[in-house]
């Protein structure tokens, strides 16, 4: 019964933040653009850079060669991944602004629920504009994937959201604490897209930034998702074992963060409470 | 078993956000209140604004959590028994920017109720019961962006009751209202507990709200409860000695700090340098407080006599008025 009535309760979040996004329609055409704009011109400037679409240097560094390829897998991944940091804490950054996130704290609906109905509609719309996206890099760029293998990397990239559900959860429990966290979140997201290995492999980067880029759950599964992708399973066994390892750690910080930022805010009278 | 029992209830706040190694200094905003508060009773907190009304409020409804003391909803303990209150309970909010404007009524009872757990079998049902009752069922449909500040209010407090709680609280349910929106809501709320038997606790720092709609009022000022009783039981604190209004003009009011007699300013208009003063003053007082005040180059327009109101009790307790 209990479970029944959360169920309805995230239903009830989703359809809620289904109905303000409706109301912003225009929205819907400037986040795809925003996301087309950005990945193409991050391919343009490396398909100009190597002067080829295939670059040896990437064959180096990452055992496959086509840029383009590697680009948008690591677009798609990070797009996925970015949608749990950005809906945990723009969950909180909007009621907040909205004035709204009192009642919804108020309510007896449990924390967690709250945060998955503002996310899983946004994993919903991002899985929309990642199947656009894809539709429009084949017409435009000639992608090529094995998408037997890209459909078999599914599970990895679940198992890596539940680090990435820590990271989330962490970053809302932050954002709790700030005064302004607007500023906070865009350098998070940023700071995120730069480790994660998105349009560059990790290895580019200095080696302190490298360690950086492998205790967040983010670049190792960007690779984990690359690997099964280009090569199949047997050959990712490491890197999916370590997805695993990262993701159990993500999931117990961010759990134990926001539960004590919560209570810090319920002591310190902050946001909302 | 009472509906709320705070004791001793304190809560401080940091002046700034505590980091490691960061000293704050914490400041009280509610300093060791204790209060019970009967089944389908309605129960105001009176005060001016920064007395910890809002505070008790967040910690009764277990927004906040006390830095000392206890306090129980229908019995359950507000630190311990979180969810179990959240059901029973539910909350208007200070303020007209508490609910989704760009949702419709409906869309936001729809929303409300699902997270308050209202089963599916009776949401449609109370629903629309609720939004006949506060007469917003004709716009329903209709963006909340879109209704003025009286109607928003109405549609807060039909969310209030969309989990037909047993204790309702209201923060300062009729700021900003329109004279018309205020009447209807104080109605409402008074048939919430003779018709509904709902306990309600309100704050307000409007007399005459108080005085009209409560049972019992607590006056609260700097975090400290500092008398309670019904209205009527108030104001006997003050009812031999008259009430006095004095309006002037051309007055200083920071002289009232020298005066020999307390007079509290209950109005102030500063583009006509208009003020009311009021206090209880005996009658061979008064010639001396004319006196006074217009040895303090204050013009009298005006001296009334006037029946004794909490505000008279306000004034006799801390010797300040509660001004909006």
């Amino acid at each position: 019964m209990e479970a029944t009535k959360e169920l309805r309760a995230l239903y009830g979040v989703i359809v809620k933040n289904w109905r303000i996004f409706l109301s912003y329609k225009v929205w819907f055409i400037s986040d795809i653009a925003f996301g087309l704009f950005f990945a193409g011109q991050a391919l343009l400037i490396g398909i100009g850079l190597t002067g080829e679409r295939n670059s040896k240097a990437l064959q180096n560094l990452t055992g496959y060669s086509d840029y383009v390829a590697f680009a948008i897998l690591g677009f798609m991944v990070l797009g996925f991944s970015l949608t749990f940091l950005s809906g945990f804490v723009w969950s909180i950054i909007e009621e907040l602004y909205a004035g709204t996130l009192e009642y919804s704290f108020a309510a007896p609906m449990r924390r967690i629920t709250f945060f998955l109905g503002n996310v899983l509609l946004r994993i919903i719309l991002t899985l929309l504009y990642l199947g656009i996206y894809v539709i429009l890099f084949v017409l435009l760029f000639g992608l090529s994937l094995n998408w037997v293998n890209f459909l078999k990397a599914l599970p990895v990239l679940f198992l890596g959201s539940i680090g990435m559900v820590g990271v989330g959860l962490t970053a809302a429990g932050i954002v709790l604490y700030l005064r302004d966290p607007g500023p906070f979140v865009n350098v998070l997201e940023m700071l995120v897209f730069a480790l994660s290995g998105a349009m560059y492999p990790i290895k580019i980067l200095p080696k302190g930034l490298q360690y950086l880029a492998k205790a967040l759950p983010y670049a190792p599964t960007t690779d984990a998702v690359r690997k099964v992708v280009a090569f199949g399973y047997t050959a990712a066994k490491g890197e999916i074992s370590y997805v695993l390892f990262i993701s159990a750690v993500y999931a117990l910080i961010g759990y134990l963060v926001y539960r004590w930022s919560e209570r810090q805010a319920k002591i310190v009278g902050l946001k909302s409470y | 078993m009472y509906a709320i029992e705070a004791e001793n209830l304190k809560k401080s706040y940091p002046k700034k956000i505590p980091l490691p190694f960061r000293k704050v200094e914490w400041v009280n905003a509610v300093n060791g209140i204790s209060f019970k508060v009967k089944k389908g009773e309605l129960f105001g907190l009176l005060g001016p604004n920064g007395a910890g009304k809002t505070t008790t409020i967040k910690i009764l409804t277990t927004l906040l959590e006390p830095s000392g003391g206890d306090a129980k909803i229908l019995g359950y303990d507000i630190r311990r028994d979180v969810r179990e209150i959240r059901r029973r309970i539910n909350l208007v909010a200070e303020g007209e920017r508490t609910l989704y404007w760009r949702l419709s009524a409906y869309e936001n009872l729809k929303y409300f109720a699902r997270i308050y757990y209202v089963p599916k079998s009776v949401e449609k049902e109370r629903i629309e019961e609720l939004l006949k009752l506060v007469g917003l069922w004709e716009r329903r449909n209709d963006l909340v962006m879109g209704f003025s500040r009286g109607m928003k209010q109405r549609l807060a407090i039909a969310k209030a009751l969309i989990n037909d709680p047993e204790v309702l609280f209201l923060d300062e349910p009729t700021l900003g209202l329109d004279v018309q929106s205020a009447i209807f809501v104080r109605e409402f709320v008074r048939k919430l507990v003779d018709e509904h038997k709902k306990t309600v606790l309100l704050t307000t720092h409007y007399m005459a709200e108080a005085e009209e709609l409560c049972d019992r009022i607590a006056i609260i000022d700097h975090g400290k409860i500092i008398a309670l009783d019904t209205p009527e039981g108030l104001k006997r604190l003050v009812k031999d000695e008259d009430a006095v209004e004095i309006k002037v003009k051309d007055f200083n009011p920071e002289k009232l700090r020298d005066a020999p007699f307390a007079l509290a300013i209950v109005k102030e208009d500063p583009t006509s340098n208009l003020t009311t003063l009021r206090g209880q003053i005996d009658e061979e007082d008064l010639p001396k407080v004319v006196e006074w005040l217009v040895k303090n180059n204050a013009k009298i327009l005006s001296v009334e006599e006037k029946e004794p109101t909490l505000e008279d009790v306000f004034i006799k307790l801390t010797g300040r008025a509660i001004r909006d």
